[in-house]
Protein backbone atom coordinates (compact mmCIF):
# COMPACT_ATOMS: atom_id res chain seq x y z
CA UNK A 1 0.00 0.00 0.00
CA UNK A 2 2.84 1.94 1.09
CA UNK A 3 4.50 1.89 -2.69
CA UNK A 4 0.80 3.21 -3.94
CA UNK A 5 0.83 6.33 -1.86
CA UNK A 6 2.58 9.01 -3.77
CA UNK A 7 1.00 7.84 -7.02
CA UNK A 8 -2.37 8.47 -5.10
CA UNK A 9 -0.74 11.69 -4.14
CA UNK A 10 -0.03 12.38 -8.13
CA UNK A 11 -3.27 11.40 -9.24
CA UNK A 12 -5.18 13.35 -6.18
CA UNK A 13 -2.88 16.22 -7.64
CA UNK A 14 -3.38 15.92 -11.38
CA UNK A 15 -7.36 15.16 -10.74
CA UNK A 16 -7.31 18.66 -8.52
CA UNK A 17 -5.93 20.15 -11.25
CA UNK A 18 -8.04 19.10 -13.72
CA UNK A 19 -10.48 19.92 -11.69
CA UNK A 20 -9.47 23.86 -11.45
CA UNK A 21 -8.88 24.08 -14.90
CA UNK A 22 -11.99 22.77 -15.73
CA UNK A 23 -13.52 25.52 -13.37
CA UNK A 24 -11.26 28.45 -14.66
CA UNK A 25 -13.02 27.47 -18.08
CA UNK A 26 -16.85 27.28 -17.07
CA UNK A 27 -15.83 31.10 -15.75
CA UNK A 28 -14.97 32.33 -19.21
CA UNK A 29 -17.38 33.56 -21.81
CA UNK A 30 -18.82 36.05 -23.92
CA UNK A 31 -21.22 38.90 -22.32
CA UNK A 32 -24.12 40.12 -23.72
CA UNK A 33 -25.65 43.27 -22.20
CA UNK A 34 -25.45 47.45 -22.99
CA UNK A 35 -24.13 50.87 -22.75
CA UNK A 36 -24.57 54.32 -22.54
CA UNK A 37 -22.04 57.49 -22.37
CA UNK A 38 -23.93 60.07 -21.01
CA UNK A 39 -22.89 63.49 -18.83
CA UNK A 40 -24.38 64.57 -15.52
CA UNK A 41 -26.41 61.89 -13.28
CA UNK A 42 -26.97 58.32 -14.20
CA UNK A 43 -30.21 58.60 -12.88
CA UNK A 44 -31.31 61.76 -15.05
CA UNK A 45 -28.34 61.61 -18.32
CA UNK A 46 -27.63 63.97 -21.03
CA UNK A 47 -26.22 64.11 -23.65
CA UNK A 48 -22.01 63.96 -22.97
CA UNK A 49 -20.09 66.47 -23.74
CA UNK A 50 -16.47 67.75 -24.64
CA UNK A 51 -15.52 68.27 -20.52
CA UNK A 52 -18.07 65.72 -19.52
CA UNK A 53 -18.19 62.10 -20.81
CA UNK A 54 -18.93 58.83 -18.56
CA UNK A 55 -19.90 55.30 -19.23
CA UNK A 56 -22.80 52.85 -17.67
CA UNK A 57 -22.12 49.14 -18.45
CA UNK A 58 -25.11 46.65 -18.44
CA UNK A 59 -24.27 43.18 -18.16
CA UNK A 60 -26.83 40.55 -18.22
CA UNK A 61 -27.29 36.59 -18.99
CA UNK A 62 -24.94 34.01 -17.66
CA UNK A 63 -22.05 36.44 -16.94
CA UNK A 64 -24.18 38.66 -14.27
CA UNK A 65 -25.44 35.51 -12.85
CA UNK A 66 -21.73 34.28 -12.16
CA UNK A 67 -20.91 37.73 -10.94
CA UNK A 68 -24.02 38.16 -8.82
CA UNK A 69 -22.98 34.69 -7.18
CA UNK A 70 -19.28 35.74 -6.50
CA UNK A 71 -20.34 38.85 -4.62
CA UNK A 72 -23.04 38.13 -1.88
CA UNK A 73 -24.34 38.43 0.85
CA UNK A 74 -27.60 40.15 -0.78
CA UNK A 75 -27.61 43.92 0.51
CA UNK A 76 -30.98 44.10 2.96
CA UNK A 77 -33.74 47.05 2.15
CA UNK A 78 -32.04 48.85 -0.72
CA UNK A 79 -33.91 51.26 -3.04
CA UNK A 80 -37.10 50.72 -0.99
CA UNK A 81 -36.62 47.47 -3.05
CA UNK A 82 -39.10 44.40 -2.09
CA UNK A 83 -39.10 40.74 -1.93
CA UNK A 84 -39.07 40.38 -5.39
CA UNK A 85 -35.73 41.46 -5.85
CA UNK A 86 -31.89 40.72 -4.83
CA UNK A 87 -29.43 43.24 -4.60
CA UNK A 88 -25.57 42.89 -3.79
CA UNK A 89 -22.85 45.63 -4.17
CA UNK A 90 -19.74 46.18 -3.57
CA UNK A 91 -17.26 49.47 -3.09
CA UNK A 92 -20.43 51.72 -2.44
CA UNK A 93 -22.28 50.46 -5.64
CA UNK A 94 -19.37 50.57 -8.06
CA UNK A 95 -20.19 47.12 -8.84
CA UNK A 96 -23.65 46.24 -8.39
CA UNK A 97 -25.87 43.12 -9.20
CA UNK A 98 -29.55 41.99 -9.15
CA UNK A 99 -31.73 38.94 -9.11
CA UNK A 100 -35.41 39.40 -9.93
CA UNK A 101 -37.99 37.26 -8.66
CA UNK A 102 -38.33 35.75 -12.94
CA UNK A 103 -34.27 34.66 -11.99
CA UNK A 104 -33.20 37.32 -14.29
CA UNK A 105 -29.62 38.83 -13.68
CA UNK A 106 -27.98 42.05 -14.27
CA UNK A 107 -25.12 43.71 -13.07
CA UNK A 108 -23.79 47.40 -13.80
CA UNK A 109 -20.39 49.45 -13.45
CA UNK A 110 -19.55 52.76 -14.80
CA UNK A 111 -16.50 54.57 -14.96
CA UNK A 112 -15.39 58.39 -15.87
CA UNK A 113 -14.10 58.71 -19.19
CA UNK A 114 -12.38 61.55 -18.23
CA UNK A 115 -10.08 60.65 -15.11
CA UNK A 116 -10.92 56.41 -15.38
CA UNK A 117 -12.21 56.20 -12.15
CA UNK A 118 -14.98 53.49 -11.20
CA UNK A 119 -18.16 55.83 -10.94
CA UNK A 120 -21.57 53.09 -10.71
CA UNK A 121 -23.61 52.79 -13.53
CA UNK A 122 -27.00 52.30 -11.63
CA UNK A 123 -29.03 54.26 -9.45
CA UNK A 124 -32.65 53.11 -7.61
CA UNK B 1 -42.16 64.26 -17.35
CA UNK B 2 -38.62 63.70 -18.10
CA UNK B 3 -36.14 60.36 -18.07
CA UNK B 4 -34.69 57.43 -19.99
CA UNK B 5 -36.39 56.01 -22.16
CA UNK B 6 -37.69 59.14 -23.25
CA UNK B 7 -40.76 59.72 -25.57
CA UNK B 8 -43.01 58.79 -22.06
CA UNK B 9 -42.16 55.65 -22.41
CA UNK B 10 -41.43 55.37 -18.87
CA UNK B 11 -45.11 56.64 -17.22
CA UNK B 12 -46.84 53.64 -16.34
CA UNK B 13 -47.98 54.02 -12.46
CA UNK B 14 -49.64 52.56 -10.42
CA UNK B 15 -52.93 53.94 -9.38
CA UNK B 16 -51.53 54.07 -5.89
CA UNK B 17 -48.63 56.22 -7.11
CA UNK B 18 -51.07 57.88 -9.39
CA UNK B 19 -53.16 59.00 -6.24
CA UNK B 20 -49.45 60.08 -4.89
CA UNK B 21 -48.37 62.56 -7.62
CA UNK B 22 -51.71 64.04 -8.11
CA UNK B 23 -51.95 64.80 -4.19
CA UNK B 24 -48.81 66.21 -3.90
CA UNK B 25 -49.32 68.62 -7.38
CA UNK B 26 -52.32 69.79 -6.19
CA UNK B 27 -51.15 70.92 -2.94
CA UNK B 28 -47.58 72.24 -4.72
CA UNK B 29 -49.51 74.60 -7.34
CA UNK B 30 -50.99 76.37 -4.29
CA UNK B 31 -47.38 77.47 -3.20
CA UNK B 32 -45.65 77.28 -6.07
CA UNK B 33 -46.34 78.08 -10.22
CA UNK B 34 -42.77 76.15 -11.33
CA UNK B 35 -43.41 72.93 -12.35
CA UNK B 36 -41.48 69.98 -11.27
CA UNK B 37 -39.89 67.38 -13.05
CA UNK B 38 -41.31 63.97 -12.91
CA UNK B 39 -39.94 60.96 -13.92
CA UNK B 40 -38.37 57.09 -14.23
CA UNK B 41 -41.82 55.39 -13.42
CA UNK B 42 -42.10 52.16 -14.95
CA UNK B 43 -42.16 50.84 -18.37
CA UNK B 44 -44.96 48.86 -19.77
CA UNK B 45 -45.38 45.43 -18.62
CA UNK B 46 -43.14 46.18 -15.72
CA UNK B 47 -39.97 44.71 -17.63
CA UNK B 48 -36.27 45.98 -16.56
CA UNK B 49 -35.40 49.13 -16.70
CA UNK B 50 -32.29 50.07 -17.82
CA UNK B 51 -30.25 52.12 -15.25
CA UNK B 52 -32.21 51.59 -12.49
CA UNK B 53 -32.36 48.65 -9.91
CA UNK B 54 -36.09 48.98 -9.23
CA UNK B 55 -39.21 51.10 -11.23
CA UNK B 56 -40.78 47.73 -12.42
CA UNK B 57 -43.64 48.20 -10.09
CA UNK B 58 -44.69 51.53 -10.72
CA UNK B 59 -44.46 52.38 -7.27
CA UNK B 60 -41.09 54.07 -7.79
CA UNK B 61 -40.68 57.55 -9.21
CA UNK B 62 -37.66 60.02 -9.58
CA UNK B 63 -38.36 64.27 -8.87
CA UNK B 64 -35.96 66.41 -10.12
CA UNK B 65 -34.69 68.79 -7.22
CA UNK B 66 -36.00 72.34 -8.01
CA UNK B 67 -34.59 74.80 -9.97
CA UNK B 68 -34.21 78.87 -8.78
CA UNK B 69 -34.53 79.38 -12.28
CA UNK B 70 -37.45 77.15 -12.60
CA UNK B 71 -35.87 75.88 -16.19
CA UNK B 72 -37.06 71.71 -16.48
CA UNK B 73 -33.57 70.44 -16.77
CA UNK B 74 -31.37 68.90 -14.19
CA UNK B 75 -30.00 70.24 -11.37
CA UNK B 76 -28.09 69.11 -8.16
CA UNK B 77 -27.43 69.71 -5.07
CA UNK B 78 -23.99 71.45 -5.58
CA UNK B 79 -25.50 73.85 -8.43
CA UNK B 80 -26.07 77.21 -8.11
CA UNK B 81 -29.64 76.48 -9.20
CA UNK B 82 -30.79 74.24 -6.48
CA UNK B 83 -33.36 75.82 -4.65
CA UNK B 84 -32.62 74.15 -1.14
CA UNK B 85 -36.23 76.09 0.47
CA UNK B 86 -38.48 75.00 -2.64
CA UNK B 87 -37.23 71.07 -2.71
CA UNK B 88 -37.30 70.92 0.90
CA UNK B 89 -41.12 71.84 0.31
CA UNK B 90 -41.61 69.33 -2.44
CA UNK B 91 -40.30 66.60 -0.60
CA UNK B 92 -42.25 67.78 2.44
CA UNK B 93 -45.45 67.00 0.54
CA UNK B 94 -44.43 63.95 -0.05
CA UNK B 95 -44.05 62.59 2.93
CA UNK B 96 -46.67 64.53 4.31
CA UNK B 97 -49.13 62.83 2.40
CA UNK B 98 -48.66 59.67 3.94
CA UNK B 99 -48.35 57.67 1.01
CA UNK B 100 -44.85 57.35 0.93
CA UNK B 101 -42.42 54.52 1.89
CA UNK B 102 -39.10 56.30 1.56
CA UNK B 103 -37.38 58.64 0.03
CA UNK B 104 -33.63 58.79 -1.16
CA UNK B 105 -31.87 62.43 -1.52
CA UNK B 106 -28.67 62.96 -1.13
CA UNK B 107 -28.90 66.61 0.77
CA UNK B 108 -29.00 65.52 4.37
CA UNK B 109 -30.45 69.10 5.30
CA UNK B 110 -33.68 68.23 3.97
CA UNK B 111 -35.47 66.37 7.08
CA UNK B 112 -37.45 62.40 6.44
CA UNK B 113 -34.58 61.29 3.19
CA UNK B 114 -31.92 58.54 3.12
CA UNK B 115 -28.64 58.61 1.41
CA UNK B 116 -28.18 56.59 -1.65
CA UNK B 117 -25.42 57.11 -4.47
CA UNK B 118 -26.24 59.08 -7.18
CA UNK B 119 -28.72 60.98 -5.49
CA UNK B 120 -27.70 64.02 -6.21
CA UNK B 121 -29.94 65.61 -8.80
CA UNK B 122 -33.37 63.93 -8.32
CA UNK B 123 -34.53 62.24 -5.33
CA UNK B 124 -36.45 58.63 -5.77
CA UNK B 125 -39.60 58.44 -3.80
CA UNK B 126 -40.75 54.95 -2.97
CA UNK B 127 -44.75 54.86 -2.24
CA UNK B 128 -46.76 52.98 -0.29
CA UNK B 129 -49.19 50.15 -1.83
CA UNK B 130 -52.59 49.99 -0.65
CA UNK B 131 -52.97 53.10 1.50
Amino acid sequence: MRLFKPFIRLASLALFGVVSMSSLAQMEGIFTGNYIIYSGGIGDPQKPISNEKKIAIEIDGKAAKEIFNAIGPDVPDVCGATADLRIRKKNDGALSCSRSLKGEYRCHIGFDLQSGKSIGGVVC
Amino acid sequence: MYGTPDQGAAQYAHPDMMTLIMSVASRWQYADMRKFGIGNLSLAGGTKFPKHETHRSGLEVDVRAIRKDGKQSPCNRYHAQYDYDATKRLITLFIMSGRVKNILFNDLHVPGVSYYTDHDDHFHVSALRGI
